[in-house]
């Protein structure tokens, strides 16, 4: 979502994604009728056909090399600078751009990069590493990439005077790093933590073009020459920029001289349109090759033959999951810090319902805070299921008695006699939210809760969450690369400062937590996880929803898509590796 | 006439200054800032929290509500109106030029459409009272008021654009804009403009065509017209000469009414079209509470707005002979 789409570096932490982005729907069906029979996607011909996952053959005479790519962007990018990038979309474009030393592929592990990487090594003791770069890479404008962009780009990023607070977070747990020749850099590390490698995946900058004005403008982000240059920046990527159309288009253009592996459209067209319904519409039109449908658009107006003739669908699980979080300090409502009164919130959640008739059997339930294809998943985990009978056997056993003449519950809490009244807060923008709350609602109404729902804009949203002023909310938390990013989730002392919202508190957690994030051996860390999956489930700080699968429409014409728990984008090589077959047998660019 | 038109812009300095106070502390008042919206993105909050007080410190906005209020003051009337307060970081100025141009120029593209349609189906319908051409053209006319242009645009760009392919809906411009010729050039533009201009048109024109036929039924029941009539002027002349030159007056003031709602209704369908106008960046600097566009935008839409009351001031003196600015 645009802008308001959430923003976070894309590699090493939770996302904290809204449950669509800002955009203004209008009517969504344009006239198309409803089936009546319930949208299953085993069914849909077009979902997940086998060429789309085609890997690009050697041979690059059966590929169309000339083409053209088009994109959409949620939001407008306003710096392609990868040290200030803070939304996805603003990687999207500034990877295509920027290469790295180290990155992760499609199932977020961690990798070098070949055409780079000459050899890296960690030390024994775990505080330090030395990468050797490979000699004779250069910058889009000729001049040779050293060790020392690297350190510069260190610098610049832990700098206090540099506003990048995106790509500030796990950086600056390298507290040096240090050019030991052109070619050689050695990190060092603040603690010895088998995920300390994530910390020097931080994007590299060239210094000979950012250090010329740096005694004027400090933060390399305000004056005429760093405006121009973060807007137009000079990579090391396979593209480079050739076009930005303020607020209309954002061109990018294969730079021939790339050392790596070549990438196979010729041009990349960003296009910025924001609204959905207008988004498919330039779909069919065949202006963009590649846009992210909501669920029902995938069920329910991509079925006929217009839509067919340009495009398929592609369903791929993802890591994310959206989850109803309860407040349990105490200080905002009386309800949910018993954890009996929780899991009768759960019970009373009509899963199988919210399944079919909002996520149209796209999506699973989500078992927690682990995907089931997750190394960390815990199979021993059972899901509450939707039990009404079982909910209100749990409120009556936690003291919510259901007065016979109003039919709402009540207890007496020193001394004065409470309803079971609260507030769910949904973030404005919110898709499946608000008709989630609205199942919600009535079920729990049958049971004598009475819940009210209030919608409340992004960032307003995000401060009251961080002040724990709410009682009830619904969001979504995308995945980190390794389970400790979950640290700041759910140890007791992250209530203040973390982001432990609801207070959650389990000593056992914690000292999981702490025992993983120093474990090296990857069946014990295994473990450790396992169980903390497992003891987080069960105590159902957060009913857990669905896990959210990737959805999108894509041109007929391309192929070597690959997905993974973050989705089809923001990983190495995503978008560099989808091509189209050359003629005859492709559709012809629009 | 000229002392007059001083008088007016500078009595238009202490509405300026209202404007720009109350819209400065009502943003500063919504909560979160340009900081918190940016720190907030840190997932860790740890770091979080040390980023938003150096973003806090390096925006200045850990300083008192009034000296950045004042700040603000001294330096807008340079036209200076800083720096946005996003990762963009460019003059706010710049970004505004980029964008003021496109709906400025729908505005008073569809401001001028809609009148020259409005004048003449007015005229007929209120000369041929109860007539077919008045009876087809209110129906129709309040058929179209009664869809909201955004609930319209989505049928219409699927007919025209999807079904039929013959005009583009994305944009202000086409792909190959910069490979064409002078007048591909201007064809491409209009083609573009078209269905927008068409969404921002209609909803209005019934109610000015309704404007025009009512004002002229009002001016036909003055003894002026029987007076016209009765002496054997003939009827265009009665119609156009008597009566249509006295219906102006109301229109100008018609005029400056519906000019602000123009430029202010536009964000839902800049984002349906896709049209790089000042709305959506209005919008998007709301949600990211950059407060430098904010107050830029909000400055320079009540400034619009005050020229085009002044505009429509003035324009009484060209159509009414009575009234004189001394």
């Amino acid at each position: 979502m645009n802008t308001l789409t959430p923003s976070a570096n894309p590699r090493n932490y939770f996302v904290f994604v809204p449950i669509c982005c800002f955009i203004i729907s209008m009517i969504a069906g344009c006239g198309k009728n409803q089936p009546t029979v319930a949208y299953n996607p085993d069914n849909d011909p077009l979902v997940n056909p086998a060429s789309l996952f085609e890997p690009a053959p050697e041979d690059r005479t059966l590929i169309a090399t000339e083409e053209t790519l088009f994109l959409n962007l949620d939001g407008a990018p306003q710096n392609l600078n990868p040290i200030f990038g803070s939304s996805q979309y603003e990687f999207m474009v500034s990877e295509l751009m920027f290469d790295q030393p180290f990155n992760f592929d499609r199932s977020m592990e961690w990798i070098t990069t070949p055409h780079w990487v000459e050899s890296f090594e960690e030390a024994q003791d775990h505080l330090s590493a030395i990468v050797k770069l490979k000699p004779g890479l250069s910058w889009q404008d000729g001049v040779p990439i050293t060790a020392h962009d690297i350190v510069y780009s260190w610098q610049s990023i832990v700098d206090d005077k540099v506003p990048c607070p995106a790509v500030k977070t796990g950086t600056s747990d390298v507290i040096d790093c240090i050019a030991l020749d052109d070619l050689t850099v050695k990190y060092i590390h603040k603690e010895a933590v088998p995920t300390a490698k994530w910390n020097v995946l931080f994007p590299i900058i060239p210094k000979h073009l950012y250090e010329k004005q740096q005694d004027k403008n400090p933060d390399l982000m305000t004056g005429d020459y760093y405006s121009q240059l973060n807007r137009n920046p000079i990579g090391s990527g396979p593209y480079k920029l050739v076009e930005w159309a303020a607020n209309e288009r954002i061109v990018l253009e294969r730079w021939e001289d790339y050392p790596g592996p070549k990438p196979y459209f010729k041009r990349i067209v960003f296009r910025l349109i924001q609204d959905r319904n207008a988004q498919l519409l330039a779909f069919e039109k065949g202006e963009l090759d590649c846009i992210l449908l909501s669920q029902d658009q995938f069920a329910n107006q991509t079925n006929d033959d217009r839509f067919a003739k340009v495009g398929v669908k592609l369903l791929k699980p993802e890591w994310s999951y959206y989850y109803i979080g309860w407040n349990m300090d105490g200080k905002t409502n009386q309800f949910f810090n018993d954890k009996r009164v929780r899991l009768a919130m759960t019970h009373a959640l009509n899963m199988p319902l919210i399944l079919e008739k909002i996520l149209y059997n796209l999506s699973d339930q989500a078992p927690g805070i682990y995907h089931p294809d997750a190394w960390m998943y815990n199979p021993e985990v059972q899901l509450f299921p939707f039990d009404l009978a079982k909910a209100e056997q749990l409120l009556e056993e936690a003291g919510w008695i259901k007065d016979e003449q109003d039919g709402w519950r009540y207890k007496t809490i020193d001394g004065k006699r409470s309803k079971f009244e609260f507030t769910l807060s949904i973030p404005q923008g919110s898709a499946i939210g608000p008709q989630v709350a609205n199942y919600y609602q009535q079920d729990l109404r049958s049971i004598g809760v009475d819940m009210n729902t209030r919608t409340i804009e992004w960032a307003t949203f995000q401060q009251m969450t961080r002040k724990h002023e709410f009682q009830s909310h619904i969001a979504g938390w995308g995945t980190g690369t390794d389970p400790d990013t979950g640290w700041n989730l759910w140890r007791t002392e992250e209530y203040d400062g973390g982001r432990n919202y609801g207070g959650y508190s389990n000593p056992r957690v914690d000292e999981l937590f702490a025992q993983g994030r120093k474990e090296f051996d990857a069946e014990k860390r295994k473990a450790i996880y396992q169980e903390i999956h497992k003891l987080i489930y069960d105590d159902q700080p957060y009913t857990f929803i669905f896990n959210r699968a990737s959805t999108y429409a894509i041109n007929k014409r391309i192929r070597g898509v690959q997905s993974g728990p973050r989705g089809i984008f923001n990983f190495d090589p995503s978008i560099r590796g989808w091509w189209t077959p050359a003629a005859p047998d492709s559709e012809s660019a629009p | 006439m000229l002392a007059y038109t001083l008088r007016r812009l500078l009595l238009a300095i202490p509405t300026l200054f209202g404007i720009s106070l109350v819209t400065f502390v009502v943003i500063n008042l919504a909560p979160g800032d340009p900081a918190s919206v940016r720190a907030d993105s840190v997932m860790d909050p740890r770091v979080s929290a040390r980023v938003y007080d150096q973003l806090r410190e390096y925006y200045g906005l850990d300083r008192p509500l009034h000296v950045r209020y004042l700040d603000w003051l001294r330096r807008i009337v340079t036209f200076d109106f800083g720096n946005s307060m996003t990762p963009d970081a460019r003059k706010v100025s710049t970004k505004i030029m980029e964008r003021l141009p496109a709906t400025l120029s729908l505005a008073l593209l569809s401001l001028a459409l809609g009148f020259a349609l409005a004048i003449p189906i007015g005229i007929l319908s209120g000369a041929y009272r109860n007539g077919w051409f008045d009876t087809i053209s209110s129906t129709i006319l309040y058929a179209l008021y009664a869809v909201p242009s955004y609930v319209m645009a989505i049928p219409l760009i699927l007919w025209v654009s999807i079904e039929l392919d013959l005009l583009p809906f994305q944009g202000m411009v086409s792909d190959n804009y910069a490979t064409l010729s002078t007048s591909g050039k201007i064809l491409d533009l209009a083609q573009h403009y078209i269905l927008i201009t068409f969404c921002f048109t209609y909803g209005a024109l019934a109610y000015q065509t309704r404007f025009v036929r009512q004002n002229l039924l009002e001016v036909f029941k003055q003894d002026y017209i029987l007076t016209a009539r009765a002496k054997g002027v003939d009827e265009a002349t009665v119609i156009i000469k008597h009566g249509f030159r006295n219906t102006l007056i109301p229109l100008v003031t018609l005029f400056g009414l519906t000019f602000p709602q123009i430029l202010g209704g536009s964000v839902i369908l800049e984002v349906m079209f896709n049209w790089p106008g000042i709305g959506r960046l209005f919008f998007e600097s709301i949600l990211q509470r950059d407060y430098p566009t904010i107050m830029a935008l909000s400055f320079i839409t009540a400034m619009l707005v005050l020229l085009g009351t002044l505009i429509a001031d003035l324009l009484y003196a060209v159509v009414d002979p009575r009234v004189r600015y001394e």
